[in-house]
C-alpha cells in the first residue's frame, strides 16, 4: 500500500489522499451518464477499492510515458504511425506497425467498450487531467475557423491529446509486446485538422503546435497538469524536441481519401464529398489522380463550400431553444425516437426535413453546377455516376442522404455512395464495417497522404477554340 | 540500407506484400531513410529503410530460410493459398458438390459419387430402395462432374409421367434449367455445335417420346428415314455419332428397368445413347437380385464390353467372391495376416483378376500382424480390396435400414364401408359389363379390365359424373391410368385406345349422379372422422390419396363447401398457374388449408414429410403403389415418431377381398414390399385378369387373390434371401461413407468464405478501381463493379466459353452480389448469387493459371476454440505439399503433416488436416510470431515433416502407380472389346450393302469403319501413353498454428 501511495503523490502531487478534484465547471447535472460521472466516489471508499480503481490508471500513466517498450536495448528500427482523428466529439486514435493497424480503446478511461474517446476532459485536485470522462467539452471549437482560441484552450486541448497520447502508447506495449519487444521504435504522428481548411496553409501549423506541445506532454513522469502544459506552449517546440520522425497535420478530408484511395477500390476521376460534422457541413468536389511520374496521389479542388448545416442545426430545427436535450455524442434520432423521446409532432418533423433539405440540396447542386460547368465538364461521372462520399456524424442520418440525392437530381448526376471495405491488415475482428465508417479518418492519418491542389490552383476547364471550317473547295477539288 | 528506384523489394513484417521503389526522394528523418514503394496492390507508401528488404533476399519458394529468418505471413495468406489450389485444381480429397446444393446431408447419397469418381468404367447403376433419394444422388453427381470435369450437357431419360418432377428437382435443388424435349427438339439440339451450350444444357426426354420405332434400322432408306419422323431420325443421329466424341456428358436414364428386355425399342434408345455420352447413370429399385436376368440385362446395357454375356457376369461373379471374403476378413478385427493373405491369394487364382497389379502388389507385400493391429490400417485396406472387385464400381445399394437411425412405426386402420343400395347397383352393373365384354371381346388384359372396376370403387360419384360428362373428363380418367401402362414397358401396348373403347362400352346409360353424390357413403365417413380429428387436432393436417382425379376434384369441392378448407395436387399438366411445389408450399404454411388432395402420380417425388397422417381413400391393388404413397411421408426428414395411414374401401368388393387377403397378408401397409414395380406389377395383372376375365364368385374371388397374394410372399422370400446374400457381393461401401462423413466433418468444401476471399483479392491484387462494398448488416452481400479494361477482358472470356448473359458484372455496372455457395438458390431478383461455378470464378481462375503466379507461403496463424479430442493447445508447425498424379485419370491430393514444436510430435493424418482446415477457415494473425519463436526450431520441424510427407508419397505414388496401371489395362480391354464390337456390325452392314449392290452406302459404310478404327487407334494410344504415371510434388505452403 505505501509503495501504491508514493506512486499516487508521484503521480498526482501531494494530496494527503488521491481523490479527483470537481471539474471546473460545477453545473453537473444529475442525469449525466453513468460512464462519464467522475470517479471521485470510488476513489474516496476503501483503500482495497482504491488498488483495484485506480492502479490501471497508474499504470498506463508511467507506461505510457516511454517512446521505447524495453529501454536500452536498441533493436531494428520499426516505424509506428500514430493517427490521431481529433473530433468536436469524439477521439479515435489509430496505430500502424508492422503493417498491422490498430485502433486504440479507450475501455481502461470510459469504462466503455468501443475506439470513440469522448471528447472531455476531467481534471485532478493537482491539474492533471484524465482524458474521456469529465465535463469540460467543446475542447476543439476553439480551434474550428472563425473562432478565436485562448490560451486556456491551447492548454486543455493539449492536456487532452497528450493524456490520450501517453494511453496509446501505453496500450500498445502492453497489448502487443512482440510487436514492440527488441525493436526500436521510430514515432510518426499524423493529427487530422478540419477539412474546411484545404485553402488555408496556416491553420495546419496550429494543429502540429498542439500536437508537438501534447507529444511532449505526454512523455513527462506524470500526467502533464494545466501548469506544464502552459509551460511547453510558451516555450514552443522544436521538432527536433519531440523525438519524432514526422509530425504533420493533414486535412480530414485528405485522411478519408487516403482511406479510400488505400483500398483496393480507389478509382481516379471525379468525387465529391460531403461531411456532415456537428457544426458544418462541407461539401467538396475534388479529383483523384495518380500521377505517372511523381508517383504521388493528387487531389485537386474544383469547388467547395461549407455551410453551418450539421447536425447540431438539424436538432435545432426539431427542437428549438431545448435543442441541447440531445448529447452531440449521440446519433441523430430517427423520427420515431423524435416523436416518441422528444414528443416532435409529425407535421412540425416533415416541416424542418424539407426545409432543411432544400436548403442543404440547393448548397449541394450550387457546387455540382458550379464544377459542372466551369471547372470539369468533360468528366465522365456526369454520365456513369459520381462517387460520393457522405461522411462525419451526420452520415447515417436519412435528412443528408436525401438532400445528397435531391441535389445531385437537379443536376442530373446519379450518385454512387462510396464505402470502404474493411481493410485485410486489421486484427481487431470486433470493428464492424459501420464502426470503421466512423474510424476510417485515423485509419487513413497512418498512411501517408496525397497532396492536394486548392481550388485556387487549378484552372477552369477552357473549352478548345472552334477549329477554323476549311473551305470546301480546299478539301474537295473541282 | 539504401534501395535504388526500380528495386523490387518487400515488406520484412508482411513478406507477402511486394512492391518496387519509386523515384521520389527518399526522406531522410531522425532514426534513418524513409523510401516510397508502390507495392503490387498499387497503393504507394513511405516505408521505413529498416523494414524493407530487397524480395532476392529471400526466396518465397524455400520456407526453411524464410522461417529461419522469421519472414512468417498473414492468415490470409493460407487462406489464398490453399483456396486456389482448392478452386483451381481437381483435389482427390475435397467432394465439390457437398454443400452447395438444396439438399439435406446424408453421407449415403455421396455414396455413388464417390463410387463413379473411383471407379475405372464409365456407369453406375444406383440400385437404392424406393425413398432414399436417387434423384438427389444424381443431381449429386452432375454437381461434382460440373465441377471438376466442367461437364455441361446433362440428359435424363425417364419415363413421361416422371419428367415434370425431374424439371423441378432439378431446378430447386441443383440450379439447372433443364427442358422438356420431345424427339425432335431433342435432335435438333443435338445438331448444334457445342459452344452454342455455353453454361450448360439439360435436357429430359421420356423413354416414349425417343425410342426408335419397332422398325428402325439403320440401313434404311432415304425414303423410310422421312417417313419415320422425328424419332426414326434421333436414332440415324444417335447411331452415326456413336462413334464420334460423345454429344451428351452425362446421361442420366430413370426407372432404368423399363430398359431391362433388350428385345424392345426402348433397350436400343439406352443403348443408342449409352454409345453417344462419356458417363452413365442407372437409377432403379431393381433389387441386387444377382440370379435375376434384369440385373444382368442392366449391365449389360451399362458396361456391354465387359459384361457382353452372362457367362463373362458369372465370372466376374467368381471372381468377386474370394475378394470380399478377403475384405471381410480384414473388417474382422481379430483375423491374423495369415488369413487375410490365404483370403487375398485365393482372390489371385481367379482369371480375370490375374493381371491386377494392385493385388499382385497386395500379394508381395502382404500386412503383417503389427500393421493390422491399427484400425485405420484395415480400414484402408478393406478399401483397397473394394476397389478391386469390379462389380463394385458398377453398382451401387442402399437399403432403408442401413440408412435411417430409427424406424418409423406405422399406425394402420383399415376401414371397411357399406355401400349403400345406389352404389351397390352401380358396382355390380360395371362389374358384370366388364367381365360380359371381356369375354366378347376375348380380352384377357387384367389392366384393362380392373381400370373401370377401381374406378367405381374408388369414388362412385365422382366416377359416374365424370364418365356423364363425356369425353374431356374421359380423357383424364384415362390418362390418370396412362402410367401403369408406360410401367409395363412394353411398347407393343398401343397406349390407351382399347381403354377408350372398354369404358365407353361399360358405362351405363341412365345413372342418377345426384342420388350418388348426396348418399355417398364413404365421403360422408370420411368427413365424419377427418372432421373430428382436425377438430381435436388444430395443428395437423391430413394427405389424401386417390387414383384418380376426378375423386380428387371431387373431394376437395366437397370439403371445401362443407367448410374444410382443401387443395389439390392436380400434376401440372392442365397449365394451371401454380407449380406442384407452389402448392405444397402453400399448404404446408397455411394455417387454414386443412387436407391435400393428391393423385399419387401428380405427387411423385414430392415431399410431404411434414405430415403424419395419410388417407388411401381408395387403393391401388399394386402394392409398390401403396407403397410409393405412403413413401411421400414415411421417408428421410420426418419427424414423428409415428405415422398413421388410414385406408378405406367398400364392403363386399374386389377391393375389400385385395385389402383382406392381399395388402394385410403381405403386411404392405406396415412395411416395404421392397420387390420391383415391375416383377410386382405382373403378379398383380395376372390377378386382374383372372378376376374380371370370366365371371366368378365371391369364393372364387378370394381363392384367386390368395393365390396372388402366396406369389408374392414367395418373390419377398427368395428377394430377402438373396439381398441376405448380397452384400458378399457387393461392396458394403463403410470406407466411402467414412471418407464422406471425414469430408463434411473437414469441411473438404469450398465456402462462401473461401469464394470471397477469392475474388476480393484477385480483385485487390490485378483490378485496381473496382468497387467490392461490403453491405454493413449482410456481409455475404456485395455491391460489385469491375473496371472497365478487366470488364472487357471478361466480356471476352464470357463470349469465348458461351456464358454471355449469365452475369451483369461484365457490362461494368455496379452489380449486388451474393456470395452464396449454394447452386440452387435465385435468391432476389436484384441480387445475382455467386458460387462456385459463376462465370466470375470460373474467370478468375482461368486468369489466375495464365499468370501462374504463386502466393507467399508462410504463414503464422491463432486458432481459438479448438475441441479438446482434436488436438492439445500448444504451438505447432505445419507443412503442407501437393502430389499430381497424371496417369489415366488426373488427379491432385493435398498433404499435411503437423508437428508439436517444442517436442516434434508428429500429428495423424486426420488431426493433422482438421488443424489445417481450422486454420483456413478461422484463423487469426498470429502477431509477433517471430519474436516468440525460434527459427532454428521451426527449420528442424519443417525438415521433420518433409521426411514424413516424403514416405507418404512414396507410398500414395506406388499406390496410384497400380491404380492406374489396372485402370489403363482396364480401358484398354474396353477400346479393344468396343471396337470389335462395332466392327463386326459394321462388317455385316458393309457386307449386305456390297451383296445388294449399294455401292455408295458400302462405301459410306467402309469410309465409318475407317474413322472407327482411326479413333480408336488415337483413344488406345492416349491410354497407352498414360499408362505409366506421370507424378509430381509440389510445396503449397507451411507456418506455424498456435492452438489456444
Amino acid at each position: 500500500m505505501d509503495k501504491l501511495r508514493k506512486w499516487l503523490r508521484r503521480l498526482f502531487g501531494d494530496s494527503p489522499s488521491p481523490q479527483l478534484c470537481h471539474p471546473r465547471d460545477s453545473t453537473v447535472p444529475k442525469t449525466m451518464p453513468e460512464h462519464s460521472r467522475p470517479k471521485e466516489s470510488q476513489l474516496r471508499s476503501a483503500e482495497s477499492e482504491l488498488i483495484r480503481e485506480v492502479a490501471p490508471l497508474i499504470h498506463w500513466v508511467d507506461r505510457g510515458k516511454h517512446l521505447q517498450a524495453t529501454e536500452g536495448i536498441g533493436g531494428r528500427r520499426r516505424a509506428v504511425y500514430l493517427g490521431f482523428d481529433f473530433g468536436t466529439a469524439l477521439t479515435k486514435v489509430a496505430v500502424r506497425i508492422a503493417d498491422f493497424v490498430f485502433f486504440i480503446p479507450w475501455k481502461e478511461l470510459t469504462g466503455n467498450v468501443g475506439y470513440l474517446l469522448p471528447g472531455r476532459l476531467s481534471t485532478t485536485n493537482n491539474g492533471a487531467s484524465v482524458p474521456g470522462i469529465g465535463q469540460i467539452r467543446a475542447l476543439k471549437e476553439p480551434f474550428l475557423p472563425g473562432n478565436v482560441a485562448a490560451e486556456d484552450d491551447h492548454v486543455r486541448a493539449v492536456e487532452f491529446l497528450s493524456a490520450a497520447l501517453r494511453f496509446a502508447r501505453a496500450w500498445l506495449f502492453d497489448n502487443h509486446p512482440n510487436l514492440v519487444r527488441s525493436y526500436s521504435l521510430a514515432w510518426n504522428l499524423r493529427i487530422g485538422c478540419p477539412t474546411n481548411l484545404f485553402e488555408a496553409d496556416d491553420s495546419k501549423d496550429l494543429y502540429q503546435r498542439l500536437a508537438a506541445a501534447a507529444w511532449v506532454a505526454s512523455q513527462t513522469d506524470s500526467l502533464a497538469t494545466g501548469e506544464i502544459v502552459r509551460r511547453i506552449l510558451r516555450k514552443g517546440v522544436e521538432d527536433s524536441d519531440t523525438g519524432l520522425d514526422e509530425l504533420t497535420a493533414v486535412p480530414e478530408f485528405v485522411a478519408q481519401i487516403t482511406s479510400y484511395s488505400h483500398s483496393p477500390q480507389r478509382a481516379d476521376g471525379l468525387h465529391q464529398l460531403v461531411d456532415c460534422g456537428a457544426g458544418t457541413v462541407d461539401v467538396v468536389t475534388f479529383n483523384v489522380f495518380r500521377h505517372p511520374n511523381f508517383f504521388e496521389d493528387r487531389y485537386p479542388i474544383w469547388s467547395s463550400d461549407v455551410k453551418p448545416k450539421g447536425t447540431r442545426f438539424l436538432m435545432e430545427g426539431y427542437l428549438g431553444g431545448e435543442w441541447d436535450q440531445w448529447d452531440t455524442d449521440a446519433p441523430v434520432p430517427n423520427q420515431a425516437e423524435l416523436r416518441n423521446s422528444y414528443g416532435v409532432n409529425q407535421a412540425k418533423l416533415l416541416q424542418v426535413e424539407s426545409s432543411f433539405q432544400a436548403d442543404l440540396s440547393q448548397v449541394i447542386y450550387n457546387i455540382l453546377r458550379f464544377t459542372k460547368q466551369k471547372r470539369y465538364p468533360t468528366a465522365p461521372e456526369w454520365q456513369q455516376g459520381l462517387p460520393v462520399f457522405v461522411c462525419g456524424g451526420g452520415s447515417a442520418c436519412r435528412v443528408y442522404l436525401n438532400s445528397v440525392k435531391i441535389g445531385c437530381r437537379k443536376i442530373p448526376v446519379t450518385p454512387l455512395r462510396k464505402g470502404f471495405p474493411l481493410p485485410e491488415n486489421l486484427p481487431q475482428k470486433d470493428i464492424s464495417l459501420e464502426l470503421f465508417s466512423r474510424l476510417s479518418v485515423a485509419y487513413g492519418l497512418t498512411f501517408d497522404s496525397g497532396r492536394i491542389f486548392p481550388a485556387r490552383e487549378n484552372e477552369d476547364f477552357t473549352p478548345l477554340p472552334p477549329r477554323p471550317r476549311p473551305d470546301r473547295d480546299d478539301l474537295y477539288s473541282k | 540500407m539504401r534501395f535504388e528506384p526500380g528495386q523490387r523489394v518487400q515488406s520484412i513484417d508482411n513478406p507477402g506484400r511486394r512492391g518496387i521503389v519509386t523515384n521520389s526522394p527518399p526522406r531522410i528523418r531522425r532514426s534513418g531513410t524513409y523510401f516510397q514503394v508502390l507495392w503490387t496492390d498499387d497503393l504507394i507508401d513511405s516505408c521505413h529503410e529498416d523494414e524493407l528488404e530487397p524480395c532476392e533476399a529471400a526466396d518465397a519458394s524455400d520456407p526453411f530460410s524464410l522461417a529461419k529468418n522469421g519472414r512468417y505471413g498473414r492468415a490470409g495468406n493460407l487462406r489464398r493459398n490453399l483456396t486456389y489450389v482448392h478452386l483451381s485444381g481437381r483435389l482427390a480429397n475435397l467432394v465439390y458438390a457437398m454443400g452447395i446444393t438444396n439438399t439435406d446431408f446424408y453421407s449415403h447419397q455421396y455414396r455413388p459419387l464417390l463410387t463413379l469418381l473411383d471407379s475405372p468404367a464409365t456407369g453406375l447403376l444406383i440400385a437404392d430402395e424406393v425413398g432414399l433419394g436417387k434423384t438427389i444422388e444424381a443431381g449429386l453427381i452432375w454437381t461434382e462432374f460440373r465441377a471438376r470435369f466442367d461437364f455441361r450437357r446433362l440428359l435424363v431419360i425417364c419415363p413421361a409421367m416422371l419428367r415434370e418432377k425431374w424439371r423441378d428437382e432439378l431446378s430447386n435443388r441443383f440450379g439447372i434449367d433443364p427442358q422438356i424435349v420431345d424427339a425432335r427438339g431433342f435432335l435438333d439440339d443435338l445438331s448444334r455445335p457445342t459452344q452454342a451450350f455455353g453454361q450448360g444444357k439439360a435436357w429430359i426426354i421420356s423413354f416414349n417420346g425417343s425410342r426408335p420405332p419397332k422398325s428402325w434400322r439403320y440401313s434404311a432408306s432415304e425414303e423410310e428415314k422421312k417417313s419415320g419422323g422425328a424419332r426414326w431420325q434421333l436414332a440415324d443421329f444417335l447411331y452415326e455419332n456413336s462413334a464420334e466424341e460423345p454429344l451428351i456428358d452425362l446421361a442420366v436414364f430413370d426407372e432404368a428397368h423399363y430398359m431391362r428386355n433388350s428385345e424392345t425399342a426402348t433397350w436400343r434408345l439406352g443403348n443408342l445413347l449409352r454409345d453417344v455420352s462419356a458417363f452413365q447413370l442407372m437409377l432403379s429399385a431393381t433389387p441386387i437380385n444377382l440370379r435375376n436376368r434384369d440385373l444382368y440385362n442392366l449391365l449389360n446395357l451399362l458396361d456391354v464390353d465387359h459384361i457382353g454375356s452372362l457367362y463373362d457376369f458369372e465370372r466376374l461373379l467368381n471372381a468377386n467372391k474370394p475378394l470380399v471374403a478377403a475384405r471381410d476378413t480384414v473388417l474382422n478385427l481379430q483375423s491374423k495376416a495369415s488369413e487375410v493373405a490365404a483370403r487375398l491369394k485365393e482372390a489371385a487364382e481367379q482369371s480375370i483378376l490375374s493381371k491386377s497389379t494392385q493385388l499382385r502388389n497386395l500379394l508381395d507385400n502382404l500386412p503383417t500382424d503389427a500393421q493390422l493391429s491399427d484400425r485405420r490400417y484395415r480400414a484402408k485396406l478393406a478399401g483397397t480390396i473394394e476397389r478391386l472387385n469390379l462389380l463394385s464400381h458398377l453398382v451401387t445399394r442402399t437399403r432403408k435400414r442401413d440408412v435411417q437411425q430409427r424406424r418409423i412405426l406405422r399406425d394402420v386402420r383399415r376401414e371397411a364401408v357399406p355401400m349403400n343400395q345406389a352404389e351397390q347397383h352401380l358396382y355390380n352393373l360395371v362389374t358384370d359389363t366388364t367381365r360380359r365384354y371381356a369375354i366378347q371381346n376375348g380380352i384377357s388384359d387384367g389392366f384393362l379390365l380392373a381400370t373401370p372396376q377401381r374406378q367405381v370403387t374408388s369414388c362412385p360419384a365422382a366416377v359416374a359424373r365424370a364418365w356423364q360428362r363425356g369425353a374431356k373428363e374421359l380423357d383424364q380418367l384415362i390418362e390418370d391410368s396412362e402410367v401403369e401402362v408406360e410401367e409395363r414397358g412394353a411398347e407393343e401396348q398401343e397406349g390407351v385406345g382399347p381403354l377408350k373403347a372398354l369404358l365407353q362400352a361399360v358405362i351405363p346409360s341412365s345413372i342418377d349422379i345426384a342420388a350418388l353424390e348426396q348418399s355417398d357413403s364413404k365421403f360422408t365417413r370420411f368427413f365424419k372422422v377427418a372432421g373430428e380429428f382436425l377438430t381435436e387436432n388444430p395443428a395437423e393436417k391430413l394427405i389424401v390419396f386417390t387414383t384418380f382425379r376426378p375423386t380428387a376434384r371431387y373431394l376437395v369441392d366437397r370439403l371445401n363447401a362443407e367448410g374444410i378448407r382443401s387443395t389439390l395436387i392436380w400434376g401440372n399438366r392442365d397449365g394451371t398457374s401454380k407449380t406442384k411445389q407452389e402448392v405444397i408450399n402453400e399448404f404446408r404454411n397455411s394455417s387454414t388449408l386443412r387436407i391435400l388432395v393428391s393423385t399419387e402420380v401428380a405427387s411423385e417425388g414430392v415431399d410431404l414429410q411434414f405430415c403424419k397422417v395419410l388417407v388411401n381413400y381408395d387403393l391401388p391393388w399394386n402394392p409398390t403403389r401403396i407403397e410409393q404413397r405412403i413413401g411421400r411421408i414415411d421417408r428421410l426428414g420426418q419427424k414423428a415418431k409415428i405415422i398413421h395411414i388410414w385406408n378405406l374401401y367398400f364392403e363386399e368388393t374386389i377391393d375389400a377381398r385385395i385389402v383382406n387377403r392381399l395388402l394385410s397378408r403381405l403386411r404392405v401397409f406396415e412395411e416395404a414390399l421392397g420387390e420391383a414395380e415391375a416383377v410386382v406389377g405382373e403378379i398383380v395383372r395376372r390377378l386382374e385378369s383372372a378376376l374380371l376375365n370370366r365371371p366368378l364368385t365371391p369364393a372364387e374371388e378370394e381363392a384367386q387373390i390368395t393365390q396372388a397374394a402366396l406369389a408374392l410372399e414367395n418373390l419377398r422370400n427368395q428377394r430377402e434371401e438373396l439381398e441376405r446374400n448380397a452384400p458378399h457381393m457387393m461392396a458394403h461401401g463403410q470406407y466411402v461413407i467414412e471418407r464422406i462423413e471425414a469430408a463434411r466433418e473437414l469441411a473438404r468444401r469450398v465456402t462462401e468464405v473461401d469464394l470471397m476471399v477469392y475474388v476480393r483479392d484477385y480483385l485487390t491484387d490485378y483490378c485496381p478501381g473496382h468497387q467490392f462494398l461490403q453491405d454493413g448488416g449482410d456481409r455475404n452481400l456485395v455491391t460489385l463493379q469491375l473496371p472497365a479494361d478487366v470488364a472487357v477482358r471478361f466480356t471476352a472470356y464470357l463470349q469465348d466459353e458461351g456464358l454471355l448473359g449469365k452475369t451483369a458484372l461484365d457490362r461494368g455496372r455496379t452489380t449486388r452480389i451474393r456470395f452464396l455457395n449454394r447452386i440452387s438458390e435465385q435468391y432476389h431478383y436484384s441480387e445475382e448469387v455467386l458460387h462456385q461455378f459463376h462465370p466470375l470464378v470460373r474467370f478468375i481462375t482461368h486468369d489466375l493459371q495464365q499468370r501462374d503466379e504463386h502466393f507467399y507461403p508462410l504463414a503464422a496463424v491463432e486458432i481459438h476454440g479448438a475441441k479438446d479430442d482434436e488436438f492439445q493447445r500448444g504451438d505447432y508447425t505445419f507443412y503442407v505439399r501437393s502430389w499430381v498424379f497424371k496417369g489415366v485419370r488426373e488427379e491432385e491430393v493435398l498433404s499435411v503433416a503437423a508437428l508439436r514444436l517444442d517436442d516434434g510430435t508428429l500429428l495423424e493424418e486426420p488431426a493433422s488436416e482438421v488443424m489445417l482446415q481450422r486454420a483456413r477457415l478461422s484463423g487469426v494473425d498470429w502477431i509477433g510470431a517471430n519474436n516468440e519463436v525460434d527459427g532454428e526450431s521451426v527449420v528442424r520441424r519443417f525438415e521433420q515433416a518433409e521426411d514424413v510427407l516424403g514416405q507418404r508419397y512414396r507410398s500414395e505414388l506406388a499406390a496410384k502407380k497400380n491404380e492406374n496401371a489396372d485402370r489403363a489395362r482396364f480401358q484398354l480391354d474396353s477400346v479393344d472389346r468396343y471396337l470389335n464390337r462395332r466392327l463386326a456390325t459394321l462388317t455385316k452392314v458393309l457386307r449386305t450393302h456390297e451383296t445388294l449392290g449399294r455401292t455408295s452406302l458400302a462405301r459410306a459404310t467402309q469410309g465409318q469403319i475407317d474413322k472407327l478404327k482411326g479413333r480408336m487407334d488415337v483413344r488406345k494410344q492416349k491410354i497407352t501413353e498414360s499408362a505409366e504415371i506421370v507424378a509430381d510434388k509440389n510445396f503449397v505452403c507451411a507456418g506455424l498454428i498456435r492452438v489456444h
